[in-house]
Protein backbone atom coordinates (compact mmCIF):
# COMPACT_ATOMS: atom_id res chain seq x y z
CA UNK A 1 0.00 0.00 0.00
CA UNK A 2 1.53 3.55 -1.11
CA UNK A 3 1.88 5.85 2.43
CA UNK A 4 -1.29 7.84 2.74
CA UNK A 5 -0.07 11.28 3.82
CA UNK A 6 -2.69 12.57 5.99
CA UNK A 7 -2.39 16.22 7.12
CA UNK A 8 -5.54 18.74 6.65
CA UNK A 9 -3.60 21.75 8.75
CA UNK A 10 -4.65 25.10 7.00
CA UNK A 11 -0.75 26.06 7.83
CA UNK A 12 1.13 23.29 6.59
CA UNK A 13 5.20 24.39 6.63
CA UNK A 14 7.56 23.50 3.84
CA UNK A 15 10.90 21.67 4.36
CA UNK A 16 13.00 23.90 2.75
CA UNK A 17 15.98 22.11 2.76
CA UNK A 18 14.46 19.29 0.98
CA UNK A 19 12.65 21.04 -1.55
CA UNK A 20 16.49 22.63 -2.27
CA UNK A 21 17.64 19.07 -2.49
CA UNK A 22 14.82 17.39 -4.37
CA UNK A 23 15.32 20.31 -6.87
CA UNK A 24 19.21 20.26 -7.05
CA UNK A 25 18.91 16.22 -7.95
CA UNK A 26 16.24 17.22 -10.05
CA UNK A 27 18.15 19.81 -11.87
CA UNK A 28 21.34 17.60 -11.95
CA UNK A 29 20.29 14.69 -13.38
CA UNK A 30 18.00 16.67 -16.46
CA UNK A 31 21.62 18.23 -17.04
CA UNK A 32 22.61 15.04 -16.86
CA UNK A 33 20.63 13.50 -19.30
CA UNK A 34 21.22 16.13 -21.34
CA UNK A 35 24.94 16.16 -21.39
CA UNK A 36 24.61 11.72 -22.19
CA UNK A 37 22.21 12.71 -25.03
CA UNK A 38 24.96 15.15 -26.56
CA UNK A 39 27.90 12.96 -26.07
CA UNK A 40 25.78 10.16 -27.07
CA UNK A 41 25.16 12.39 -30.35
CA UNK A 42 28.97 13.23 -30.66
CA UNK A 43 29.74 9.90 -30.64
CA UNK A 44 27.75 8.69 -33.26
CA UNK A 45 29.04 12.02 -35.38
CA UNK A 46 32.37 10.52 -34.45
CA UNK A 47 31.68 7.14 -36.04
CA UNK A 48 30.17 8.02 -39.23
CA UNK A 49 32.70 10.89 -40.12
CA UNK A 50 34.05 9.26 -43.02
CA UNK A 51 30.84 8.83 -44.14
CA UNK A 52 29.38 12.03 -43.07
CA UNK A 53 32.64 13.56 -45.42
CA UNK A 54 31.57 11.81 -48.02
CA UNK A 55 28.31 12.97 -48.37
CA UNK A 56 29.38 16.70 -48.01
CA UNK A 57 31.58 16.28 -51.25
CA UNK A 58 29.18 14.37 -52.78
CA UNK A 59 26.81 16.97 -51.83
CA UNK A 60 28.90 19.46 -53.34
CA UNK A 61 29.39 17.22 -56.97
CA UNK A 62 25.26 16.79 -56.87
CA UNK A 63 25.66 21.04 -56.53
CA UNK A 64 27.94 21.64 -59.53
CA UNK A 65 25.99 19.49 -61.52
CA UNK A 66 22.61 21.00 -61.05
CA UNK A 67 24.54 24.32 -61.67
CA UNK A 68 25.67 22.87 -65.26
CA UNK A 69 22.37 21.60 -65.79
CA UNK A 70 20.50 25.53 -65.31
CA UNK A 71 23.47 26.58 -67.70
CA UNK A 72 23.03 23.58 -70.56
CA UNK A 73 19.19 24.77 -70.43
CA UNK A 74 19.79 28.17 -71.05
CA UNK A 75 21.89 28.16 -73.46
CA UNK A 76 19.34 25.60 -75.09
CA UNK A 77 16.89 27.95 -74.88
CA UNK A 78 19.39 30.93 -76.45
CA UNK A 79 19.46 28.49 -79.44
CA UNK A 80 16.15 28.01 -79.98
CA UNK A 81 15.41 31.62 -80.12
CA UNK A 82 18.38 31.86 -82.18
CA UNK A 83 17.12 29.09 -84.68
CA UNK A 84 13.49 29.20 -83.67
CA UNK A 85 12.71 30.98 -86.90
CA UNK A 86 14.75 29.67 -89.50
CA UNK A 87 13.63 25.99 -88.20
CA UNK A 88 10.24 26.59 -88.86
CA UNK A 89 10.88 28.53 -91.75
CA UNK A 90 12.63 25.17 -93.06
CA UNK A 91 9.89 23.15 -91.79
CA UNK A 92 7.38 25.31 -93.98
CA UNK A 93 9.45 24.54 -96.56
CA UNK A 94 9.62 20.96 -96.33
CA UNK A 95 6.07 20.49 -96.08
CA UNK A 96 5.64 21.85 -98.85
CA UNK A 97 7.79 19.97 -100.56
CA UNK A 98 6.18 16.86 -99.53
CA UNK A 99 3.75 17.16 -102.18
CA UNK A 100 3.90 17.32 -105.89
CA UNK A 101 1.18 16.10 -108.16
CA UNK A 102 3.34 16.15 -111.19
CA UNK A 103 6.15 14.02 -109.50
CA UNK A 104 2.93 11.62 -108.98
CA UNK A 105 1.76 11.41 -112.16
CA UNK A 106 5.33 11.61 -113.47
CA UNK A 107 5.42 8.49 -111.58
CA UNK A 108 2.48 6.88 -112.52
CA UNK A 109 3.45 7.35 -116.12
CA UNK A 110 6.65 5.42 -115.56
CA UNK A 111 4.47 2.62 -113.95
CA UNK A 112 2.14 2.02 -116.41
CA UNK A 113 3.55 -0.77 -118.95
CA UNK A 114 2.97 -1.26 -122.79
CA UNK A 115 -0.49 -2.12 -124.11
CA UNK A 116 -2.19 -0.17 -120.84
CA UNK A 117 -3.60 3.03 -121.41
CA UNK A 118 -5.53 5.21 -118.53
CA UNK A 119 -9.03 5.86 -119.22
CA UNK A 120 -10.07 7.88 -116.14
CA UNK A 121 -7.93 9.07 -113.38
CA UNK A 122 -8.95 11.15 -110.36
CA UNK A 123 -6.48 13.09 -108.41
CA UNK A 124 -7.05 15.18 -105.52
CA UNK A 125 -4.40 18.17 -104.87
CA UNK A 126 -4.03 17.56 -101.61
CA UNK A 127 -1.16 15.80 -99.67
CA UNK A 128 -1.71 12.17 -98.77
CA UNK A 129 -4.39 11.83 -101.59
CA UNK A 130 -5.41 8.83 -103.23
CA UNK A 131 -5.42 8.02 -106.64
CA UNK A 132 -8.33 6.50 -108.12
CA UNK A 133 -7.66 5.54 -111.77
CA UNK A 134 -9.33 3.26 -114.51
CA UNK A 135 -7.40 1.69 -117.10
CA UNK A 136 -7.90 -0.82 -120.43
CA UNK A 137 -5.59 -3.23 -121.30
CA UNK A 138 -5.13 -5.10 -124.63
CA UNK A 139 -4.56 -8.77 -122.63
CA UNK A 140 -4.21 -10.04 -119.22
CA UNK A 141 -0.81 -10.38 -119.10
CA UNK A 142 -0.09 -6.46 -119.64
CA UNK A 143 -2.28 -6.21 -116.97
CA UNK A 144 -0.77 -8.06 -114.66
CA UNK A 145 2.52 -6.32 -115.19
CA UNK A 146 0.54 -3.37 -114.53
CA UNK A 147 -0.86 -4.58 -111.24
CA UNK A 148 2.73 -6.00 -110.52
CA UNK A 149 4.21 -2.67 -110.75
CA UNK A 150 1.59 -0.99 -108.62
CA UNK A 151 1.53 -3.58 -105.89
CA UNK A 152 4.26 -1.10 -103.85
CA UNK A 153 1.98 1.17 -103.79
CA UNK A 154 -1.05 -0.05 -101.78
CA UNK A 155 -3.27 -1.22 -104.54
CA UNK A 156 -6.59 -2.04 -104.40
CA UNK A 157 -8.76 -3.01 -107.46
CA UNK A 158 -11.98 -2.27 -106.97
CA UNK A 159 -13.65 -3.73 -110.08
CA UNK A 160 -12.45 -5.33 -113.39
CA UNK A 161 -14.54 -6.56 -115.99
CA UNK A 162 -13.51 -8.16 -119.89
CA UNK A 163 -14.94 -5.69 -122.70
CA UNK A 164 -16.87 -7.10 -125.74
CA UNK A 165 -13.79 -6.62 -127.70
CA UNK A 166 -11.38 -8.46 -125.68
CA UNK A 167 -10.10 -6.06 -123.94
CA UNK A 168 -9.26 -6.01 -119.96
CA UNK A 169 -10.42 -3.26 -117.98
CA UNK A 170 -9.74 -2.35 -114.39
CA UNK A 171 -11.04 0.15 -111.49
CA UNK A 172 -8.10 0.86 -108.88
CA UNK A 173 -6.73 2.47 -106.44
CA UNK A 174 -3.57 3.21 -105.15
CA UNK A 175 -1.52 5.53 -102.59
CA UNK A 176 1.75 7.69 -103.78
CA UNK A 177 4.13 8.29 -100.58
CA UNK A 178 4.12 11.91 -100.50
CA UNK A 179 8.15 13.23 -101.00
CA UNK A 180 8.95 14.08 -97.23
CA UNK A 181 7.63 10.36 -96.42
CA UNK B 1 -0.45 17.48 -2.78
CA UNK B 2 -0.07 14.37 -5.20
CA UNK B 3 4.21 15.52 -5.00
CA UNK B 4 3.99 15.57 -1.31
CA UNK B 5 2.40 11.71 -1.02
CA UNK B 6 5.61 10.63 -2.86
CA UNK B 7 8.55 12.55 -1.04
CA UNK B 8 6.90 14.53 1.99
CA UNK B 9 7.77 18.45 1.24
CA UNK B 10 5.78 18.95 4.61
CA UNK B 11 7.51 19.25 7.54
CA UNK B 12 6.98 17.26 10.77
CA UNK B 13 5.80 19.22 14.19
CA UNK B 14 8.21 19.30 17.28
CA UNK B 15 6.00 18.37 19.28
CA UNK B 16 2.14 16.10 19.17
CA UNK B 17 -0.77 16.30 20.68
CA UNK B 18 -3.10 13.04 20.86
CA UNK B 19 -6.34 13.54 21.51
CA UNK B 20 -8.37 10.78 22.79
CA UNK B 21 -12.07 11.22 23.79
CA UNK B 22 -11.46 12.64 27.20
CA UNK B 23 -7.92 12.93 27.48
CA UNK B 24 -4.76 14.45 26.07
CA UNK B 25 -1.31 12.81 25.50
CA UNK B 26 1.89 15.60 24.82
CA UNK B 27 4.75 14.07 22.77
CA UNK B 28 7.64 15.60 22.01
CA UNK B 29 9.48 14.86 18.94
CA UNK B 30 13.97 14.55 19.23
CA UNK B 31 15.82 13.96 16.24
CA UNK B 32 12.96 11.36 14.70
CA UNK B 33 12.30 9.56 18.77
CA UNK B 34 8.90 10.74 19.83
CA UNK B 35 8.87 10.90 23.95
CA UNK B 36 5.71 10.70 25.87
CA UNK B 37 5.71 13.92 28.04
CA UNK B 38 2.48 13.90 29.72
CA UNK B 39 -0.95 12.76 29.99
CA UNK B 40 -3.92 14.68 30.60
CA UNK B 41 -7.27 13.26 31.77
CA UNK B 42 -10.72 14.46 31.82
CA UNK B 43 -10.01 17.23 28.90
CA UNK B 44 -11.70 16.80 25.50
CA UNK B 45 -10.10 18.56 22.45
CA UNK B 46 -13.18 19.76 21.41
CA UNK B 47 -14.84 20.81 24.60
CA UNK B 48 -11.65 23.21 25.43
CA UNK B 49 -11.42 27.12 25.53
CA UNK B 50 -8.55 29.15 24.52
CA UNK B 51 -7.86 29.85 27.62
CA UNK B 52 -7.84 25.77 28.89
CA UNK B 53 -5.98 24.98 26.03
CA UNK B 54 -2.99 28.15 26.78
CA UNK B 55 -2.52 25.65 29.99
CA UNK B 56 -2.37 22.65 27.66
CA UNK B 57 0.34 23.85 25.94
CA UNK B 58 2.16 26.36 28.67
CA UNK B 59 5.55 23.98 28.88
CA UNK B 60 5.52 25.10 24.70
CA UNK B 61 8.04 27.14 23.68
CA UNK B 62 6.26 30.29 22.08
CA UNK B 63 5.59 29.79 18.26
CA UNK B 64 6.24 25.96 18.49
CA UNK B 65 5.26 23.76 15.62
CA UNK B 66 1.99 21.39 17.04
CA UNK B 67 0.63 18.74 15.59
CA UNK B 68 -2.55 17.28 16.81
CA UNK B 69 -3.42 13.70 16.31
CA UNK B 70 -7.46 13.17 16.75
CA UNK B 71 -8.88 9.85 17.14
CA UNK B 72 -11.05 8.39 14.66
CA UNK B 73 -14.14 9.03 16.45
CA UNK B 74 -14.96 12.09 14.26
CA UNK B 75 -13.81 11.02 11.22
CA UNK B 76 -15.96 9.35 8.59
CA UNK B 77 -14.25 6.58 6.75
CA UNK B 78 -15.75 5.46 3.41
CA UNK B 79 -14.04 2.72 1.25
CA UNK B 80 -14.95 2.76 -2.38
CA UNK B 81 -14.61 -0.14 -5.43
CA UNK B 82 -14.57 1.11 -8.60
CA UNK B 83 -14.29 -0.52 -12.26
CA UNK B 84 -11.74 2.10 -12.90
CA UNK B 85 -10.78 5.14 -10.89
CA UNK B 86 -10.12 7.87 -13.55
CA UNK B 87 -6.29 9.44 -14.12
CA UNK B 88 -7.28 13.25 -13.53
CA UNK B 89 -8.24 14.24 -10.69
CA UNK B 90 -11.24 16.52 -10.94
CA UNK B 91 -12.91 13.36 -12.58
CA UNK B 92 -11.85 11.54 -9.31
CA UNK B 93 -13.32 14.11 -7.42
CA UNK B 94 -16.31 13.80 -8.78
CA UNK B 95 -16.79 9.98 -9.08
CA UNK B 96 -15.94 9.68 -5.27
CA UNK B 97 -18.37 12.69 -4.00
CA UNK B 98 -21.04 11.17 -5.89
CA UNK B 99 -20.44 7.76 -4.51
CA UNK B 100 -20.15 9.39 -1.45
CA UNK B 101 -23.60 11.49 -1.98
CA UNK B 102 -25.43 7.82 -2.14
CA UNK B 103 -24.55 6.59 1.53
CA UNK B 104 -23.87 10.03 3.10
CA UNK B 105 -26.74 12.22 4.44
CA UNK B 106 -25.49 15.12 5.37
CA UNK B 107 -23.99 18.32 3.22
CA UNK B 108 -20.84 17.09 2.20
CA UNK B 109 -19.59 20.85 1.73
CA UNK B 110 -19.63 21.08 5.23
CA UNK B 111 -16.61 18.08 5.05
CA UNK B 112 -13.02 18.60 4.50
CA UNK B 113 -13.26 15.78 1.70
CA UNK B 114 -10.07 14.04 1.15
CA UNK B 115 -10.04 10.91 -0.52
CA UNK B 116 -6.55 8.32 -1.43
CA UNK B 117 -6.24 5.52 -3.76
CA UNK B 118 -5.63 2.51 -2.21
CA UNK B 119 -5.07 0.51 -5.22
CA UNK B 120 -6.10 0.48 -8.63
CA UNK B 121 -9.85 -0.14 -7.67
CA UNK B 122 -10.39 0.89 -4.11
CA UNK B 123 -10.18 4.56 -2.70
CA UNK B 124 -10.27 5.39 0.89
CA UNK B 125 -12.07 8.46 1.81
CA UNK B 126 -12.39 10.52 4.92
CA UNK B 127 -13.95 13.17 5.62
CA UNK B 128 -14.07 15.87 8.96
CA UNK B 129 -15.86 18.68 9.36
CA UNK B 130 -14.98 22.23 8.46
CA UNK B 131 -15.98 23.85 11.58
CA UNK B 132 -14.82 21.15 13.75
CA UNK B 133 -10.94 22.17 11.69
CA UNK B 134 -11.48 25.65 12.35
CA UNK B 135 -12.09 25.45 16.06
CA UNK B 136 -8.93 23.41 16.52
CA UNK B 137 -6.76 25.63 14.67
CA UNK B 138 -8.23 29.13 16.01
CA UNK B 139 -7.14 27.10 19.95
CA UNK B 140 -3.58 26.58 18.92
CA UNK B 141 -3.36 29.62 17.16
CA UNK B 142 -4.78 31.56 20.49
CA UNK B 143 -2.18 29.87 21.68
CA UNK B 144 0.57 31.53 19.89
CA UNK B 145 1.64 28.12 18.15
CA UNK B 146 1.53 26.84 14.63
CA UNK B 147 -0.74 23.98 14.20
CA UNK B 148 1.23 22.45 11.11
CA UNK B 149 -0.32 19.21 11.24
CA UNK B 150 -4.01 17.60 11.58
CA UNK B 151 -3.98 14.02 11.01
CA UNK B 152 -5.47 10.90 12.03
CA UNK B 153 -3.98 7.98 14.55
CA UNK B 154 -5.94 5.22 12.29
CA UNK B 155 -4.75 6.35 9.20
CA UNK B 156 -1.16 6.44 10.50
CA UNK B 157 -1.73 3.48 11.88
CA UNK B 158 -2.46 1.95 8.43
CA UNK B 159 0.68 3.24 7.50
CA UNK B 160 2.99 1.76 9.99
CA UNK B 161 1.44 -1.88 10.18
CA UNK B 162 0.31 -2.31 6.57
CA UNK B 163 3.50 -1.24 5.53
CA UNK B 164 5.35 -3.77 8.03
CA UNK B 165 6.83 -6.85 7.63
CA UNK B 166 4.54 -9.02 9.22
CA UNK B 167 0.89 -7.61 8.11
CA UNK B 168 -2.43 -9.22 10.42
CA UNK B 169 -5.19 -9.69 8.24
CA UNK B 170 -6.75 -7.13 10.19
CA UNK B 171 -6.15 -4.85 13.13
CA UNK B 172 -7.85 -3.04 16.06
CA UNK B 173 -7.41 0.40 17.36
CA UNK B 174 -8.58 0.37 21.30
CA UNK B 175 -9.06 4.04 22.41
CA UNK B 176 -11.55 3.76 25.59
CA UNK B 177 -14.21 2.58 24.64
CA UNK B 178 -14.13 3.34 20.95
CA UNK B 179 -12.88 0.94 18.64
CA UNK B 180 -11.63 0.98 15.11
CA UNK B 181 -11.12 -2.33 12.91
CA UNK B 182 -9.50 -2.00 9.61
CA UNK B 183 -9.63 -5.43 7.79
CA UNK B 184 -7.05 -5.81 4.69
CA UNK B 185 -5.93 -8.20 1.93
CA UNK B 186 -2.43 -7.45 0.50
CA UNK B 187 -1.68 -4.49 2.18
CA UNK B 188 -4.94 -2.79 0.90
CA UNK B 189 -7.65 -1.76 3.59
CA UNK B 190 -10.89 -3.37 1.78
CA UNK B 191 -13.16 -2.54 5.43
CA UNK B 192 -13.02 0.07 8.29
CA UNK B 193 -16.05 -0.41 11.03
CA UNK B 194 -15.72 2.06 14.03
CA UNK B 195 -18.25 1.79 16.86
CA UNK B 196 -18.48 2.09 20.52
CA UNK B 197 -19.03 -0.06 23.65
CA UNK B 198 -20.16 0.92 26.83
CA UNK B 199 -20.15 -2.39 28.59
CA UNK B 200 -17.28 -5.25 28.50
CA UNK B 201 -20.02 -7.96 27.09
CA UNK B 202 -20.65 -5.99 23.89
CA UNK B 203 -17.03 -6.52 22.63
CA UNK B 204 -17.25 -9.86 22.05
CA UNK B 205 -20.20 -9.73 20.14
CA UNK B 206 -19.70 -6.54 18.09
CA UNK B 207 -16.48 -7.86 17.03
CA UNK B 208 -17.72 -11.46 15.78
CA UNK B 209 -20.75 -9.42 14.55
CA UNK B 210 -17.86 -7.70 12.38
CA UNK B 211 -15.98 -10.63 11.55
CA UNK B 212 -18.82 -12.55 10.37
CA UNK B 213 -19.95 -9.33 8.39
CA UNK B 214 -16.45 -9.55 6.68
CA UNK B 215 -16.56 -12.99 5.69
CA UNK B 216 -20.37 -13.11 4.25
CA UNK B 217 -19.37 -9.75 2.14
CA UNK B 218 -15.97 -10.13 1.41
CA UNK B 219 -15.86 -13.89 1.26
CA UNK B 220 -12.37 -13.55 3.09
CA UNK B 221 -11.87 -15.28 6.63
CA UNK B 222 -9.27 -13.29 9.00
CA UNK B 223 -6.79 -15.35 10.46
CA UNK B 224 -4.68 -12.96 12.24
CA UNK B 225 -4.99 -9.53 13.56
CA UNK B 226 -2.84 -6.88 15.90
CA UNK B 227 -3.98 -4.70 18.63
CA UNK B 228 -3.24 -0.92 19.07
CA UNK B 229 -4.09 0.61 22.33
CA UNK B 230 -2.88 2.40 25.08
CA UNK B 231 -1.16 0.17 27.58
CA UNK B 232 -3.81 0.31 30.72
CA UNK B 233 -6.91 -0.12 28.41
CA UNK B 234 -9.29 -2.86 30.30
CA UNK B 235 -10.51 -3.83 27.12
CA UNK B 236 -6.97 -5.13 25.62
CA UNK B 237 -7.21 -8.05 27.21
CA UNK B 238 -10.74 -9.16 27.05
CA UNK B 239 -10.63 -8.50 23.24
CA UNK B 240 -7.38 -11.00 23.21
CA UNK B 241 -9.13 -13.52 25.45
CA UNK B 242 -11.99 -13.60 23.15
CA UNK B 243 -10.01 -13.52 19.33
CA UNK B 244 -7.97 -16.20 20.59
CA UNK B 245 -11.10 -18.48 21.58
CA UNK B 246 -11.97 -18.25 18.02
CA UNK B 247 -8.01 -19.87 16.88
CA UNK B 248 -6.96 -16.00 15.52
CA UNK B 249 -3.38 -15.46 15.78
CA UNK B 250 -2.48 -12.10 17.18
CA UNK B 251 0.89 -10.47 15.36
CA UNK B 252 2.74 -8.66 17.86
CA UNK B 253 3.69 -4.97 16.91
CA UNK B 254 6.66 -3.02 17.30
CA UNK B 255 6.09 -1.90 20.73
CA UNK B 256 8.35 0.61 21.37
CA UNK B 257 7.22 3.12 18.37
CA UNK B 258 4.27 5.58 19.02
CA UNK B 259 2.54 4.05 16.02
CA UNK B 260 -0.20 6.84 15.55
CA UNK B 261 1.94 9.61 14.97
CA UNK B 262 3.08 10.21 11.63
CA UNK B 263 6.49 8.26 10.28
CA UNK B 264 9.12 10.05 10.09
CA UNK B 265 10.70 9.98 6.04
Amino acid sequence: MRKIRYNIASEKKIRHRRVILISSILVILSLGCVAAGIWRLSAENRLHQDEIEELKILRGKFSDVREMIADYRSRIEQIKKKWGPKINFSNGLIDRKSFSMTEKLDLLEDLIPEGVFLNHLRLVNEPKAEIQLGCVSDSFKNLLVFYKNLSGYGMTIKRESVLKDGLYRADLMIKIADEKD
Amino acid sequence: MELNSHIGLFRIPDSFIYAGDDYLEIYRVNRQKAEKIDTLDGISILNLSSRNFRDVVENFTEGTNIGLVLNSSQFIFNILEFDKIPFRKNLRRDLIEWKIKKVFPEDINQYDHDFFVLSKKRILSVLFKKDMKHKIEKLIDDSNHSLIYLGNSTIELMNHILRGKRIPDFFMEIDKQLLVVVFQHRSVPYYIRKFRVEQTDEIKDEIFKTLRYVTGTFGSTPRTYALVSRDDNRYRDIIRQDLNSAELVEVPLDSDRFLFLPDYP
